[in-house]
């Protein structure tokens, strides 16, 4: 694809639009614009968003799909109506809560440590980096059947340590009520915190190095020069990893599903856990897809403010 | 800083002892950190050695007594070989993967760099769209490529995977922070904008392809649903699907073979990792930082 | 920048709204070639089913291919989870060709008869005198009908046994009653209870030998019946053969995944008796993978109250249909009848008893089971009597409302009352209460 240069100036069209920023106020001719994207847009209605929009219009159907096309029949909000008086509903968005606010902030924190720790000349780096992406790799019985071993409430390795430490009543980590929920949180940030670390490594590695050396000779220390400089920086890296990691953790069930099928009780049914039982096990696919709107919209709204809060942060000072 | 040179000197020197102190700290503390983190893989290559009756075996044995050889012997050479199942997975994910870092970057480029009506109203979408659930996904998806004739191709696996919001959106966060002097030079000095995104921009965003690159794969090669949902000709399956092979009707798990699959399965991703490795290395030997 | 704020919902509504429109018209015009006979004798089918191609299908279609050489056979496999089940709903829906279909369980089944993908195979079961003991109107009931009609034969018969470690028992002196009932057999297992090793996997499914079919539900199916003593007796029995250490304790059982993987504890003598179904004789002759040293011996379930008579927990399964959309119904049926009778050729190996049995084979039905070892591994003699007792009564259930989801809440309130999160009385108020939404959900 070949695009001719274009004016450096802007074109009279913008010209009345107020703008809140002068940065990058010269606007490209949409025809431009739109050939860089129009690959991927295309692609992307064609495959994704067409099947999309007929998923989200299951939720006001009582369907499922062995009755196939024939079968669909309009209830209008119905199952919306059902599910705000559904306990379990609520009861599994108030996990999915939990899970996400402790596994996302939390994945985040330590990968950025860990990229960080892995952006130094560190003996054996690259070998490093890979392992600690391991856990996104390998297959998800190996994950699964490793932790299951770690936090058995006997025999595992966890609870011996605990014994040691004088810890009399340790635990039963995956099979209690109270604690099956934090262990999957444990799990998922030790499974999710090297692929946040590689995308971190990326960002870093590519942060202009004057950024890094201007900062050093105004002698700022290590603390002061990730705070001022390398934080803000890579505040965009962040914001996606925020945002595509509420989706993900809003969506995930396969470790659920593996580790305890969301027992014991409902104790770790989370939102994406009772959205599958409802639709693919119970065959109630209308109102699994009104769970998922749900969950839509939930993670868009917190969506929304994570955008907020990355623009509050004044990225372009 | 000190104007005065013996301080400066020895404040260096203090310097350089500590860095190399904290070097092999931190060095031997992530080596103790990554123990735990390996422990998956050595579970899996561990068990892809043993018999099934000692696969769950409580306590776990870590080294398999006596090692199963044959499971590689049968996984690889057996009746259901998973070579072609590696054949299809190659085609799939390499097309996928390649195409969606041209399509992705050239899109993440314009909704970060170019200015252009209707830009804002697109990526919303897109946003939005990458937020729903996938599972709502799969059964309309299966509806029309069916009507579309994919169904039962590998096209069904590709098509999609070429045009992602993940890819997209990696990138425009990316280019988003990159200065947008540099274009504007490039464009006074009569660049296209082709030329300024190909030449100027593109060249920068080598470590963060180099990641997407490796999570798409990983992503695509990993992947169970859509092929699962999408394929049902078993000369089409890709390595996942393969791997129910070792799934009996009961729901029992041949896990010493299915394991051995598995272990193989990650090698070649374990090369892509090494490859794209090189490019981080290499875009930091460029921007001079060490 | 993505600047959210200024959008205004409208606009992402209309967006959505105008997709919505294009997926409608997309998602319509579907294949709707009405159904055909074709000929008995040639054509090219396809058959979707749950059981590995390597173990019996492909043998039987090789066979029957020679005796058809008209009739082409395509085995495809899915797996039978919940994902591939949604693909063969999916593709029978969607148009796939698909001839001939497996379905495991009651509810997948009565799913698809209500949708109508499975063709009314009533006559010609009538017409088929092997048929005879599946048709609509046969007693003992031995099929699943709906309405009257027949969609589906079973060409599976997997009757419930006790299989015991032989050594064990031997070693402990134990001879195990004909007539045993539960409390005998809750004795002989915590007589057989030894530091690591428990007498029992688990504790006898007692409310379903009582109950038999639809044992969840009142009579006409609006309701629940967890308030049936048979739930709570057999509730206290399993708290009591967990607490006296008889059987494995459920955290146990959970925190190691051994409900997927029990064959592996049975083999390694982690404990010595479970209730099982023939497929498990399988891992028992697979010496490569499961090496063990000890002999298995086969009894029939305890009954739930000594002396009177009891239900099976066993099933029939493999659910063999036509489907409606079949275009060639007529070598469809071909192959049908074909499955049927020789199941107990082929399919034995991978650990299914045919439905239909003939009995000069029980014998070739049993060496083909139990494989070549059989001297060795088993206490040969006391398979045959669990294995082709005509006597014994294998439930069908008629009523499938809300049934996985029932089966959902059953199996983890039980967990809860285990592991000591819940009492019995709890688990039969809450229990009776979910049990009875979700049948109303349907």
């Amino acid at each position: 694809m070949a695009v001719d240069t274009v004016t450096a100036t802007a074109p009279p069209a913008a010209a009345p639009q107020p703008k809140r920023r002068n940065r990058r106020s010269r606007r490209t001719p949409t025809r431009v614009g739109w050939l860089f994207i129009l690959p991927n847009v295309l692609g992307f209605v064609a495959f994704t968003l067409i099947p999309l929009i007929a998923g989200l219009g299951i939720a006001f159907t009582d369907w499922n799909v062995v009755s196939g096309l024939s079968g669909i029949d309009f209830v209008g909000l119905k199952n919306f109506q059902v599910l705000l008086t559904d306990t379990k509903f609520w009861e599994s968005v108030l996990r999915t809560l939990f899970f996400a606010g402790i596994t996302v902030p939390g994945t985040m924190i330590l990968g950025v440590l860990l990229a960080l720790a892995l952006n130094r000349d560190v003996p054996g780096k690259i070998a490093l980096r890979t392992i600690f992406f391991i856990p996104h790799i390998v297959s998800s019985i190996a994950v699964g059947m490793v932790w299951l071993l770690l936090l058995n409430p006997q025999s595992g390795v966890v609870n011996l340590g605990l014994g040691r430490l004088g810890v009399s009543d340790p635990p039963d980590w995956l099979v209690s009520q109270t604690w099956g929920l934090p262990s999957l949180v444990l799990i998922s940030i030790w499974s999710g915190v090297g692929y946040c670390a590689i995308i971190y490594l990326a960002a870093l590695q590519s942060m202009p190095p004057d950024l890094l050396e201007a900062a050093k000779l105004d002698g700022a220390n290590a603390f002061q020069r990730f705070t001022t400089v390398i934080w803000p920086a890579l505040m965009p890296t962040t914001t996606f990893l925020a945002v595509t990691m509420l989706i993900s953790h809003s969506q995930g069930f396969g470790l659920i599903a593996f580790l305890t099928g969301g027992g014991p009780g409902d104790s770790t049914t989370v939102l994406s856990y009772y959205m599958y039982s409802e639709g693919f096990q119970f065959y109630r696919f209308g109102y699994a897809a009104a769970i998922g709107v749900m969950s839509f919209i939930g993670v868009l709204i917190l969506t929304a403010i994570l955008w907020r809060f990355q623009k509050g942060r004044g990225l372009y000072t | 800083m000190s104007s005065r040179p013996v301080a400066l000197s020895r404040a260096h020197r203090r310097r350089r002892t500590t860095t190399l102190v904290t070097k092999i700290g931190s060095g031997a503390g992530l080596w103790a950190l990554a123990a735990l983190f390996i422990l998956p893989f050595v579970w899996m290559l561990s068990s892809s050695l043993k018999r099934n009756i000692d696969v769950f075996a409580v306590p776990v044995r870590w080294i398999p007594d006596p090692v199963q050889w044959s499971n590689y012997v049968e996984v690889w050479l057996g009746d259901q070989s998973m070579l072609r199942y590696f054949g299809n997975s190659l085609l799939v994910t390499g097309v996928s993967v390649t195409g969606d870092l041209i399509t992705a970057s050239m899109a993440g480029y314009a909704f970060a760099l170019l200015s252009f009506k209707g830009r804002d109203k697109v990526f919303l979408i897109y946003l939005a769209t990458a937020i729903v659930p996938y599972q709502l996904l799969l059964v309309p998806r299966f509806m029309f490529f069916q009507q579309l004739g994919l169904y039962d191709t590998l096209w069904a696996l590709i098509l999609p995977g070429i045009f992602t919001l993940f890819g997209t959106f990696l990138l425009r966060q990316f280019f988003i922070a990159c200065p947008p002097e540099l274009g504007e030079a490039a464009r006074i000095d009569g660049a296209g904008e082709w030329a300024v995104f190909w030449r100027v921009y593109l060249p920068q965003a080598k470590p963060m392809l180099a990641a997407l690159a490796i999570i798409r794969f990983v992503g695509s090669w990993n992947d169970y649903e859509t092929p699962l949902v999408m394929l049902s000709d078993e000369r089409k399956y890709t390595v996942p699907l393969g791997l129910t092979q070792f799934i009996d009707a009961e729901g029992g798990l041949s896990a010493g073979l299915a394991m051995a699959a598995s272990v193989s399965s990650v090698i070649p991703i374990l090369i892509v990792f090494l490859i794209f490795q090189r490019q981080f290395v290499a875009a930091l030997a460029h921007a001079g930082l060490k | 920048m993505g600047d959210f704020s200024r959008f205004s919902r409208r606009t992402v509504l209309g967006g959505l709204a105008a997709t919505a429109g294009a997926a409608v018209l997309a998602g319509c015009g579907g294949t709707d070639a009405g159904p055909g006979g074709g000929s008995p004798d040639s054509g090219q089918l396809n058959v979707w089913g749950g059981v590995p191609a390597e173990s019996g299908p492909d043998d039987l279609i090789a066979a029957f291919q020679k005796e058809h050489p008209g009739i082409t056979v395509t085995y495809t496999r899915y797996v039978n989870d919940d994902s591939g089940n949604l693909k063969l709903d999916n593709s029978l829906q969607g148009g796939v060709p698909i001839d001939l279909f497996f379905s495991y369980g009651a509810g997948r089944i009565s799913k698809r008869v209500n949708a109508g993908l499975t063709l009314d195979i009533t006559d010609k079961v009538k017409e088929t005198p092997e048929l005879a003991p599946f048709a609509a109107d046969a007693s003992p009931q031995a099929n699943y009908v709906f309405d009257g009609k027949i969609h589906t034969v079973p060409a599976a018969l997997s009757p419930g046994f006790v299989l015991a470690n032989a050594d064990l028992l031997d070693d402990a002196g134990i001879e195990v009653p004909e007539d045993w009932d539960v409390n005998d057999y809750h004795e002989i297992a915590t007589k057989l209870s030894r530091g690591n090793t428990h007498g029992s996997f688990v504790a006898p499914e007692y409310a379903r030998m009582v109950l038999g079919p639809d044992m969840y539900y009142a009579e006409g199916g609006e309701a629940s019946r967890i308030e049936d003593p048979a739930f709570r007796t057999g509730l206290e029995l399993s708290l009591a053969m967990q607490n006296d250490n008889s059987t494995m304790p459920k955290q146990e059982i959970l925190a190691q995944k051994l409900e997927t993987f029990s064959q592996s504890a049975f083999l390694s003598g982690r404990f010595a008796m479970m209730a099982t179904q023939a497929y498990m004789l399988r891992y028992v002759a697979d010496t490569k993978e499961y090496p063990h040293d000890f002999t298995v011996r086969a009894f029939p379930l305890p009954a739930p109250i000594k002396g009177q008579e009891h239900w099976n927990a066993g099933a029939y399964g493999d659910l063999l249909s036509i489907s409606q959309k079949s275009q060639q119904q007529d070598a469809a049926w071909t192959f049908f009848t074909f499955w049927l009778a020789n199941a107990g050729t082929y399919m034995v190996k991978g650990g299914r008893l045919p439905s239909v049995v003939d009995p000069a084979k029980t014998d070739d039905i049993l060496d083909s089971l139990l494989g070549e070892e059989k001297e060795t591994l088993y206490d040969v003699d006391s398979f045959k009597p669990v294995l082709f007792d005509d006597t014994v009564k294998v439930p069908v259930d008629t009523i499938y409302t809300g049934a996985t989801e029932i089966e959902q809440i059953v199996k983890k309130s039980t967990d809860q009352v285990l592991l000591g999160d819940m009492t019995v009385d709890q688990w039969v108020t809450d229990v009776k209460k979910q049990a009875d939404a979700a049948i109303k959900k349907g």
